[in-house]
């Protein structure tokens, strides 16, 4: 699976957090990272609501042995990905 | 509510990209570049989307010194090679070239600086082409002359290491 930008908006502030934890991994990395635990059918996640349209969860993915916690938003039509957080765990294990 | 793509305004913002020290714990240095990024009227936060993201991986790929997957993938497009045959001329595993363009692996330093010099043409590919490996004549025949047939190859080698060994038992 090639990494594909086209179809993902950050949180700069997100993206900052993923340089701060990371500074050696670029954002490629970030999409990869969610995208491999995505695939994974044991994945939990939590929903959130939000006034965006589309559905947002927040779920634990992992990179370079770290755990991080990240919230997206799926747009109603599928083809869109908003990241709205991705950081270490700031509130605990648990979501 | 409108979409994020539908209610934000498109503007140039600064952004901060963080430049890791060399052995990639810490950051070195944090430079500013500026970028097209959505500002979202209801948060006031800026959401940053494709061509931002690219131009923010590129510009910290080239502090770093290190090509990206995509710029791994357009290189060998440009060369006009298969996957399979950049890893035999690089001289690396089958799928390792593959891991780097999808950018599960990243190259060593020493490759990428091989990569790089291939990217910027500092570096002909005919060079890497010829470099005949010392125990390899085959290699080196194949790939002039029927465009370079690894698994073949290794069929080939097989069998000689194979035959070599059946005739060194013999005479033992």
């Amino acid at each position: 699976m090639a990494v594909d930008y086209d179809n993902i908006a950050i949180r700069n502030r997100a993206r900052l957090d993923w340089d701060a934890t990371f500074p050696h991994s670029f954002s490629c990395d970030l999409f990869l990272s969610i995208g491999n635990e995505l695939k994974d059918p044991d994945i939990e996640g939590m929903k959130k609501e939000m006034k965006e349209p589309g559905e947002t969860y927040e779920f634990f993915f992992h990179h370079e042995n770290r755990k991080i916690y990240t919230k997206i938003c799926l747009s109603p039509d599928e083809q869109d990905i908003i990241i709205y957080s991705a950081h270490p765990p700031l509130k605990g294990e648990e979501l | 509510m409108k979409s994020l793509k539908e209610r934000a305004t498109r503007e140039i913002v600064e952004v901060k990209i963080s430049i890791p020290t060399q052995d990639g714990s810490g950051v070195a240095e944090t430079i500013k570049i500026k970028v097209s990024a959505l500002r979202d009227p209801q948060s006031g936060e800026i959401f940053l989307t494709g061509d931002a993201l690219k131009t923010i991986d590129k510009t910290k790929a080239r502090y770093m010194g290190l090509l990206l997957p995509t710029e791994i993938r357009e290189l060998r497009e440009r060369l006009g090679m298969t996957q399979q045959k950049m890893s035999r001329l690089l001289r690396i595993g089958d799928k390792t070239y593959t891991r780097w363009e999808n950018g599960r692996e990243r190259p060593s330093q020493s490759m990428n600086l091989l990569l790089t010099a291939l990217w910027d043409g500092r570096l002909d590919v005919s060079y890497l082409i010829h470099q005949k490996r010392p125990s390899d004549g085959l290699h080196h025949y194949l790939f002039h002359n029927y465009g370079y047939e690894p698994v073949l190859i290794k069929i080939k080698s097989k069998e000689w290491e194979n035959n070599e060994d059946e005739t060194l038992a013999a005479t033992a």
